[in-house]
């Protein structure tokens, strides 16, 4: 540090003076309390607004509201906490991953009616389905404790044994061959391919820093990772497994997809 | 559930005294000043044990308070009055100069980029290394050095804060 920036420093200091209150954890964790009552209540009203007016009634409710150019489409509610969704490859099932009740909601694209929502337990938060389309992995990450992935069988909508990779599941995407998922785990800055046939978690790759997301090119041969903290894309090998030269984007990273 | 609610609440009583006086040299406004770290306790508490985990906690709650901040800006911001008179008479003593000195401050962060303001504070202030404002804000160590570097330019400018500089390098 040098003259100016310790002079400039003094006068920050002399300017900043003392905070008149304390914060405190306690009304940190009043005021989450409070955003999860007003997302349950909102979650119940929306249950309610369905029970009254029926899938009917919701769709007339829809044309109703929206503007002329825009009908045919209608909203479905789900509630909680919708964190995630991915289509099954023949389009006929969304699945939704709900964060706030633990479970995945699936909803029927053709009628865009709800099915009854699946138990995972935990903090769902992620949701990618296997190119041929038997099976919907979901990643849940509980407040506390190592996150699982829990594989759906989408022909019964129950859930299997959960595998345990690491610490920090976010993210997941497959090989358009459907052998191997790759899963990135934030916690330990690594990517973990998993065998879709065994669901056995193979060695994990490290890339460092934040793995938030991931896309795989649909030739398969690459992975690319999006570095949330460095603002860095990694292609991985998928052959060898192996991480090439990041690539510089800049700003924090919180998606990627790959064109077709 | 208590081991890191307890890491949480500790976190919270040592820290919040320094990142409450980050917040104010970023909003100028102690009741802004609070309920910017609060919206980034609250934002950061449910992944808390992930957090703690995985980086360097302050790092990312500073990170959840600049973000939050560059985005009430965009949206609405409303609260912060360039300084152009003391409103009162000055007052005895050191509070004088505390006032002066908050005056000439405030007017002189005012004009920097949120940027600018948010990489002097963070690197000044909060004596941050580059490589940690980089990963606070999200961007290149060689974009902190160059934003320093136009901002400490842009203050260098301020008449009041020259004055208050070369007073206090005497």
């Amino acid at each position: 540090m040098n003259e100016t920036d310790r002079q400039l420093r003094d006068l920050l200091e002399a300017a900043v003076g003392e905070p008149p209150h304390q914060v405190s954890a306690e009304a940190v964790r009043r005021r989450v309390t409070w955003r999860r009552a007003v997302e349950c209540i909102t979650a119940a009203l929306a249950v309610v607004v369905v029970a009254v007016l029926g899938p009917a009634g919701i769709r007339a409710l829809g044309h109703t509201l929206r503007p002329a150019g825009q009908q045919g489409s209608a909203t479905v509610y789900v509630g909680g906490h919708s964190a995630a969704i991915a289509v099954t490859p023949d389009g006929q099932t969304a699945y939704v991953v709900n964060g706030t009740s633990g479970t995945v909601v699936p909803v029927s694209t053709a009628t865009n009616a709800s099915g009854p929502p699946i138990h995972v337990g935990g903090d769902p938060a992620a949701i990618a389905v296997t190119p041929d389309g038997k099976t919907a992995y979901v990643i849940s990450a509980p407040p506390s404790g190592p996150g699982t992935i829990i594989p759906l069988a989408t022909a019964t909508n129950t859930p299997g044994t959960p595998i345990r990779t690491s610490q920090g599941p976010d993210a997941i995407a497959f090989t358009p061959d459907g052998k191997t998922a790759y899963v990135t785990d934030g916690t330990s800055g690594t990517v973990i391919p998993i065998s879709t046939a065994t669901n056995a978690p193979g060695p994990p790759i490290h890339v460092g820093g934040h793995p938030a997301a991931i896309a795989v090119t649909p030739g398969g041969q690459t992975a690319y990772i999006a570095d949330d903290t460095s603002g860095t894309v990694i292609p991985i090998s998928t052959a060898t497994n192996t991480p090439g030269k990041p690539i510089r984007i800049g700003g924090p990273l919180g998606g990627i997809s790959v064109t077709p | 559930m208590g081991a890191e609610v307890d890491g949480f609440a500790q976190f919270v009583e040592v820290r919040q005294r320094a990142l409450q006086r980050t917040a104010w040299l970023l909003t100028g406004d102690w009741a802004l000043a609070e309920d910017l770290v609060q919206t980034a306790l609250v934002r950061s508490w449910p992944r808390w044990e992930r957090i703690r985990r995985r980086d360097d906690p302050e790092i990312y709650v500073r990170r959840v308070m600049v973000n939050t901040w560059t985005g009430w800006r965009r949206r609405r911001w409303r609260a912060e009055y360039p300084f152009e008179a003391v409103p009162d008479g000055p007052a005895a003593g050191d509070l004088a100069a505390e006032v002066t000195a908050r005056i000439a401050v405030c007017g002189a962060l005012g004009v920097l980029s949120d940027r600018q303001r948010a990489v002097l504070v963070l690197r000044i202030f909060d004596d941050l290394s580059e490589a940690q404002v980089a990963r606070v804000l999200g961007c290149a160590i060689g974009t902190v050095k160059s934003t320093m570097a136009r901002a400490v330019a842009q203050l260098r400018e301020d008449p009041r804060l020259a004055e208050l500089m070369e007073r206090e390098a005497r």
